[in-house]
């Protein structure tokens, strides 16, 4: 028996119906495309799935669903690359068969939406993907609606942070407290036990580096032209009081906030002061200039401006679109 | 929200927040962004921001998308003053609204689902209103087949039997008493939304019959009755150039809660509706399971829209706008019976009376402009549907706009209009004689220039005796007591001293009479418990 025949027959008024519809809309999906692209996920679903007793047209119909969303838009990718939206979601579902047989698209969906959120932070989504394995015990355990859903998602989406999104600290530390031991030990196999583990996501509140053996230095922002996000060379203007808050800085058009911790670094959009002061700690120019040529080798000629924020050297040119981060750095 | 490009794509919700919230001083960023992209899922089980109001919304514009062309916002709201063109020989105003803004056509039927009311859609032939119910049904959880098999449509013949149901032939046989007799009853009367298709072709004698059920929920038939669970009704009417149709009894009439215009159909348009011709393209066998409700969650929506607050200002000018209507100097001689409702009771023309000289401004007197009152019916209703549209549009309190939105539909049918009335003569509001919401907006607007020239947020002296009394009587002096008697006198004094008598201050002059009288019954009260 062909499952996938079986479901495209018994749907094919339905399907076909939503493809037409579909297509008012974007003249340019091919059906043969899509039908090729629809095959290649639903055997991949199914194969994974092969194991399992359950129904597989919530899963079927929502890689439909998904597809008549996105394909032949910016937002699909499909090639040999491996490294393309048809690849992370076929790992997705070879890792998570269980939750695409129950939720179809809600759960396909998120997944597209977290390789789109995470390319556009510059961040390979495969790292994300790598520690949503991690997780792959639960793809049994967590029921199709309500709480232990949401929390489920909240889990998942907590891993971007340890992915690189640095924004999402504060967030992710918040939904990291609630986890419970056998997912403590799936994420961070080398923490010994909660207790440790409580102890660790408390310095990370204060110290956005702590535990980080050696510290790199590094080189944020860039020119806009370039594809980075600061117009003129940026200045600091002030830091966020509240833990996790992100540093406010202005490159003469616009606001942003810079984010940086162990495990990467963000800039984001901001509206202007929205971040209360606290007087910064101002290094002298001449000091950081130093710092920075021992530490990095693309060096201004001159410092802007120099402060110390959560544990690390922030200095800017008025010649450069960079900002230089040196985190653990001290006076002393 | 959907740009225009996918609005077109049946399947697609519009992502939530369908109405972004105001926004916040606080630059927070929360993981769930990670699931924002260009995937439209329902990000409800992420956040608890979004409730079911947020579905409700989705419903409405995968509607307006998607289902009905009804590409009006006649239903405006603003958030800064809106550009304004003014056209036409009689400079009718042409707003741009500034705030997200619905079509009546859409918006009232999904708040009649809401609230479980009666809805009536009024309009010519071929307009959208049996598919507009229909719609409701499917949302409702409803298949096609059923909703369809479900209308009930009026016709000259049909007799209750035909509306309720019939006695099962063989028991009508062998019974020897009525309890015995059972009823086949018609399968609708057990469903959530029920449509009546062209109501008034309904004789008289079934209007009863249905009015039974529509008002009270129940069924008869043979002394054997059938509770029907609480229900969204959707009537329609046609015009009666068609023909085959009959007067609808008051008491039916009356029990609609809002009317709905189906608006002309803009041709500017023409085209989708050639694309869905041509793509074979059914939108109601298209309705996405996200949007369609739950019996609990169309019960949990009625016990929110319940709960959401009307603030005390805008209480007070609601019961200002609602006391101008039913007072009449002319009918009697007690002031209890100087209403327009007497003057229906005599069986005489209002028109007669209304010539005669009370003194009063025609003009200015809002009550003048109608032949009844609001009944408490009315009031509720209007109570409910401003509360309906406030869920709607997720605000947490019922806004002056909400309220002054809601009225022309609910009232639309419950108050008559005196066409006689020299308002309709000055300026351009003869056209009100025509256009009943635009007549109902411009009442409740005058409503409240009058209660802000009389200062009545202000001075509220019937309001501070009323929360007096709200105190309670238990260990009120006899002092007190004749204190309280005076101090009501005293207002009555004030109101009466060479001031015409209008709707408001009949309402106030009642309320401080029962006030008084109250108080002189626990005096009463007092001095007898003293004297034993």
């Amino acid at each position: 028996m062909n499952v996938l025949q079986d479901f495209l027959q018994e749907r094919r008024e339905n399907l076909n119906q939503r493809f037409r519809l579909r297509w008012l809309s974007n003249r340019s999906m091919d059906a043969e495309a899509f039908l090729a692209s629809y095959r290649r996920l639903a055997d991949s679903y199914l194969k994974s799935a092969q194991s399992s007793s359950a129904s597989h047209s919530i899963a079927l119909d929502g890689i439909y669903e998904l597809l008549l969303q996105v394909h032949a838009t910016r937002n699909w990718s499909e090639d040999d690359s491996g490294e393309d939206c048809a690849s992370f979601l076929e790992e997705c579902m070879a890792a998570f068969p269980a939750l695409t047989s129950t939720l179809g698209f809600g759960f396909l969906g998120r997944m597209l939406n977290a390789f789109h959120s995470l390319r556009a932070e510059g961040i390979q989504p495969w790292r994300w993907l790598e520690l949503l394995k991690r997780l792959r015990f639960l793809d049994r355990e967590v029921s199709a609606d309500g709480p232990q859903l949401a929390r489920f998602y909240r889990i998942i989406a907590g891993l971007s942070w340890l992915a690189g999104m640095a924004h999402l600290r504060s967030s992710a530390l918040a939904v990291f407290s609630e986890l419970s031991e056998p997912e403590v030990a799936a994420l961070f196999p080398r923490v010994n036990d909660t207790t440790s583990f409580s102890r660790w996501l408390e310095s990370m509140q204060k110290n956005p580096w702590a535990g980080q053996e050696k510290k790199m230095p590094l080189l944020l922002g860039g020119f806009r032209g370039f594809g980075f996000p600061f117009a003129r060379p940026p200045q600091i203007v002030m830091a966020g009081s509240e833990p996790g808050g992100g540093l406010l800085v202005f490159d003469s058009n616009r606001h942003f906030l810079v984010f940086a911790d162990r495990f990467g670094s963000s800039i984001q959009p901001a509206k202007p002061g929205a971040e209360q002061s606290d007087p910064l700690s101002v290094v002298q120019q001449s000091v950081a200039l130093a710092a920075i040529k021992q530490s990095m080798t693309t060096v201004p000629r001159e410092v802007s401006g120099a402060v110390l924020w959560n544990g690390a050297l922030v200095a800017t040119s008025a010649e450069s679109h960079y900002i230089w981060l040196l985190p653990g750095y001290s006076h002393a | 929200m959907a740009d225009k490009s996918n609005k077109k794509e049946f399947q697609k919700v519009s992502s939530s927040p369908t109405r972004p919230p105001k926004e916040s001083a606080s630059t927070s960023f929360d993981v769930a962004r990670l699931f924002e992209g260009p995937a439209a899922v329902d990000n409800s089980a992420d956040t608890a921001a979004s409730g079911l109001d947020d579905k409700l919304r989705q419903a409405y514009f995968w509607i307006v998308n998607n289902a009905i062309i009804s590409p009006f916002y006649d239903i405006e709201y603003n958030e800064v003053p809106p550009t304004t063109f003014q056209i036409g020989d009689q400079k009718t105003n042409f707003t741009l609204p500034t705030a997200q803004s619905y079509s009546s056509f859409v918006l009232l039927p999904l708040l009649t689902l809401a609230v479980r009311r009666r809805c009536l859609f009024v309009g010519g032939p071929g307009r959208g209103k049996t598919a507009s119910a229909i719609l409701m049904g499917v949302l409702a959880g409803y298949s096609l087949t059923e909703i369809r098999r479900s209308i009930q449509h009026g016709q000259p013949e049909m007799t209750v039997t035909d509306l309720l149901g019939n006695p099962i032939p063989s028991d009508l046989m062998k019974a020897g008493s009525m309890e015995e007799v059972r009823i086949s009853w018609r399968r609708w009367l057990g469903m959530r939304v029920k449509i009546i298709d062209e109501y008034n072709r309904i004789p008289t004698r079934t209007q009863s019959a249905l009015l039974t059920v529509l008002a009270d929920n129940y069924a008869e038939v043979l002394d054997q009755i059938y509770e029907c669970p609480e229900a969204a009704w959707y009537l329609t009417a046609n015009d009666d150039a068609g023909g085959g149709t009959y007067q609808v009894i008051e008491a039916l009439q009356d029990r609609i809660d809002v009317v709905v215009h189906a608006l002309h159909f803009n041709t500017r348009f023409i085209r989708d509706l050639l694309m869905r011709i041509e793509a074979g393209i059914s939108p109601e066998k298209m309705v996405p399971e996200s949007i369609i409700f739950t019996e609990q969650e169309l019960d949990q929506i009625n016990r929110e829209i319940v709960q959401i607050p009307i603030s005390d200002d805008l209480m007070r000018r609601i019961e200002f706008f609602a006391s101008h209507f039913e007072f009449f100097e002319s009918a009697a001689e007690q002031l209890e019976y100087k209403t327009k409702d007497n003057v229906k009771l005599s069986g005489l023309d209002l028109g007669h009376l209304m010539g005669e000289a009370t003194g009063t401004d025609q003009v200015k007197d809002l009550g003048s402009q109608t032949r009844n009152g609001l009944s408490v019916r009315a009031i509720m209703t209007c109570l409910i549907f401003a509360k309906a549209i406030t869920y709607f549009r997720g605000e947490k309190e019922v806004s002056f706009e909400d309220f002054r939105q809601m009225l022309p539909f609910v009232l639309h049918d419950k108050l008559a209009q005196y066409s006689d009335s020299p308002f309709f003569e000055q300026g351009h509001n003869s056209v009100y004689r025509v256009d009943r919401v635009g007549w109902i907006r411009a009442l409740f607007d005058l409503s409240s220039s009058e209660f802000d020239r009389i200062g009545l947020g202000a001075e509220d002296i019937v309001g501070e005796l009323s929360a007096e009394f709200e105190k309670g009587l238990d260990g009120l002096s006899e002092k007190e007591t004749r204190k309280r008697l005076a101090n009501i006198e005293s207002a009555i004094g004030k109101m009466v001293e060479s001031r015409k008598v209008y709707g408001h201050l009949f309402d106030d002059l009642l309320k401080l009479k029962y006030l008084h009288q109250r108080y002189t019954n626990y005096l009463i009260w007092l001095q007898w418990s003293q004297g034993k």
